[in-house]
């Protein structure tokens, strides 16, 4: 179980670490070469610089909200339904649905510190009634973020009671399991060229093991506040859940464990994503 | 309306159950298991049980609006007076009229269950009712429907916000069944008067006899007043578990994905045994004679049969003579709770 923070706490830890001259760098000292044979004129006595101002530091930064956005490729190129595709084996697919949970969302800071966003259960997909791939996260304490992590997947506290709708857990989204109480982790159905016949396949993973976090560490800092506009872009490279699974032979796949065909997708699926960008503007 | 909030505890049965080296208990004593809804039934934290949640739950139990054709209640199958189980070895009563995979199983005792269905995949009450509303072979419905047609009635609506902080949910209606199945206690047939101490006359001499041979013969997994152990077993029904149906025919082992567990199924209770006809997770044996046969004489072995059905020297299977089962028949029949299965309390409102 992830550490708990206050937001009181982290808007001050935040404002610890908002940077200083973030905004409007002051330029480079003015040019001060002089003509080195004449001594400097008599200015007289230093004026009275008057009552000390008041120099109390600028109030921190509020929290700010980051849009984490996955483009769903497959072999690079945007994932299209029911369009043919070559699976690593070498087999012809088309996909029809993509769909998964993501959860447990962990923003990291640079002290080490990391915001773990509440009830943080999303449901991401593609598929010909709707596309969700995208998202945004806000009431993220103000600093200077990392990197994060993220959970595919349902945790097993929250995995073994599908009545407990927390964040957008729910059974009316056909992402869970009545046989096995769960949640349908990962779910992807399409059509593979069976010797000229196209013929349904489909993997509905889940179950406890098959929970796979990520980490994504960004090239730089980014900075989350209420100045800043923020975007975190991934891509999901579907040809890698095809790793390993030849489709004719295992045109079926439901539940786990980890020694099994699902696992081998649950494999895939923790490795599925790259990161694009990690961008903040003010 | 004020909802009146019930202590949480879980009853615990004390009885004489018999061990595995044949010797009965022959101290019973009993804390009553509470008939009225009063008293320390097990429920989630998150689930209370109340007097609304439960008469609630009673109403959507058997309401058909909670199938796609409006014509199947979950009563359409779990019928009172077979112990809310239906007298079929599998029913094809559910929307598409096919034919289900496995056996209904009657609902008794269920707060104190570990696990639903008979491999147990349905981890709590709550979570198990979504399973025959959705499936296409019971109920059939999608549940943004149900809930389109639940809103639509003003009388659920105040029902659901008499019993629910919340109102009408999506979790509440399966809440408000996980009440109401909470409250189907049996423990009212002559086998618990008498080791009450309430009606000495109770059980026969027959029947006591049949209740010596119980405990020695059944006791080790059909223990306790519970008349189960709450266990998964392999009791040597198949030798074979193919994969075909999604792995139904491996038993526990298609929740756990653990081969030890091919073949297990829940131990089920042997309350109203008379009334539950047919048996085993298939009901594949009509009677309990056809039970009894397969127990003397038809037992199978593979790797994951129960060890208390392999004898030391290897013999499969309960020993009993002729007198002995027909003695045992007649001790099971002192199971069978006639208040249960006319209490109008768990019948149609």
């Amino acid at each position: 179980m992830s550490r708990r923070w206050t937001l009181v706490g982290m808007i001050v830890l935040g404002g610890i670490l908002v940077a200083c001259g973030g905004d409007g760098s002051s330029t480079g000292d003015p040019d001060t070469t002089q003509d080195t044979g004449t001594p400097p004129p008599d200015l007289g006595p230093a004026p009275d610089p008057g009552p000390v101002e008041d120099t109390a530091p600028p109030p921190p930064a509020g929290p700010g909200a980051v849009t984490l956005s996955i483009d769903h490729v497959f072999d690079g190129q945007p994932l299209a339904l029911g369009t043919d595709v070559t699976a690593p084996d070498g087999t012809t697919l088309q996909i029809n649905v993509l769909r998964y949970w993501l959860s447990n969302v962990q923003w990291h800071q640079a002290d080490g510190s990391s915001h773990v966003v509440p009830a943080s259960y999303y449901l991401f997909e593609q598929t010909a009634e709707n596309t969700r791939n995208s998202l945004t996260i806000a009431d993220i304490p103000a600093g200077d973020y990392t990197g994060f992590t993220m959970a595919v997947g349902v945790d097993k506290e929250h995995n073994h009671s599908t009545d407990v709708f927390e964040g957008e857990l729910s059974t009316a989204v056909e992402m869970d399991w009545g046989w096995n109480s769960g949640f349908i982790f990962f779910k992807i159905e399409g059509e593979f060229d069976d010797n000229g016949a196209m013929t349904f396949f489909k993997a509905h993973v889940g179950k406890d093991d098959l929970y796979r976090e990520v980490t994504l560490t960004f090239d730089a800092p980014i900075t989350i506040d209420d100045a800043h506009q923020s975007a975190v872009q991934l891509s999901a490279e579907v040809k890698t859940i095809f790793n390993g699974w030849n489709v004719s032979s295992a045109p079926s796949i439901v539940g786990g464990p980890t020694n099994s065909p699902a696992g081998n997708v649950g494999t895939n699926y923790s490795q599925w994503f790259s990161l694009l960008a990690a961008t903040s503007e003010e | 309306m004020k909802r009146r909030l019930l202590v949480i505890t879980a009853t615990v049965l004390s009885i004489g159950c018999a061990s595995d080296d044949g010797t009965a208990n022959s101290s019973l004593t009993l804390p009553m298991v509470p008939v009225n809804l009063a008293d320390a039934i097990p429920s989630p934290e998150r689930n209370p049980l109340t007097i609304d949640g439960a008469a609630l739950g009673r109403r959507l139990f058997y309401d058909p609006l909670l199938s796609a054709n409006n014509e199947v209640a979950c009563a359409t199958c779990h019928i009172q007076e077979h112990a809310f189980s239906d007298g079929d070895s599998v029913s094809s009563a559910g929307v598409s009229g096919q034919a289900l995979l496995r056996n209904t199983p009657a609902l008794i005792n269920l707060a104190w269950m570990d696990g639903y269905f008979w491999d147990g995949g349905g981890y709590d009450l709550e979570s198990q009712a979504f399973a025959p509303i959705e499936h296409v072979d019971e109920m059939a419905q999608d549940l943004n429907e149900l809930m389109d047609e639940l809103a639509a009635h003003s009388d659920y609506l105040a029902l659901f916000s008499a019993a629910f902080e919340d109102g009408l949910t999506l979790p509440n209606v399966v809440r408000a069944l996980a009440q109401f199945e909470r409250t189907l206690i049996s423990a009212n047939a002559p086998y618990d008067r008498f080791v009450r101490g309430e009606d000495p006359d109770a059980l026969t001499s027959s029947a006591l006899q049949g209740m010596t041979v119980f405990q020695d013969r059944c006791g080790g997994c059909h223990a306790t007043d519970f008349f189960t152990d709450h266990s998964y077993r392999n009791n040597g029904l198949d030798t074979v578990f193919p994969d075909d149906h999604e792995r139904v025919a491996w038993g526990r082992a298609r929740i756990t994905d653990d081969l030890a567990d091919l073949g297990k199924y829940k131990v089920p209770t042997l309350r109203n045994i008379v009334l539950t006809a047919p048996y085993m997770h298939d009901g594949r044996f009509e009677t309990l004679e056809d039970v009894l046969e397969h127990y003397r004489f038809g037992v199978q072995d593979t790797e994951t049969l129960d060890p208390l059905l392999r004898s030391d020297e290897g013999a499969l299977g309960i020993p009993m003579t002729d007198d002995e089962a027909t003695l045992l028949l007649l001790f099971l029949e002192t199971l069978t709770d006639e208040d249960f299965v006319t209490n109008p309390a768990y019948s149609a409102p």
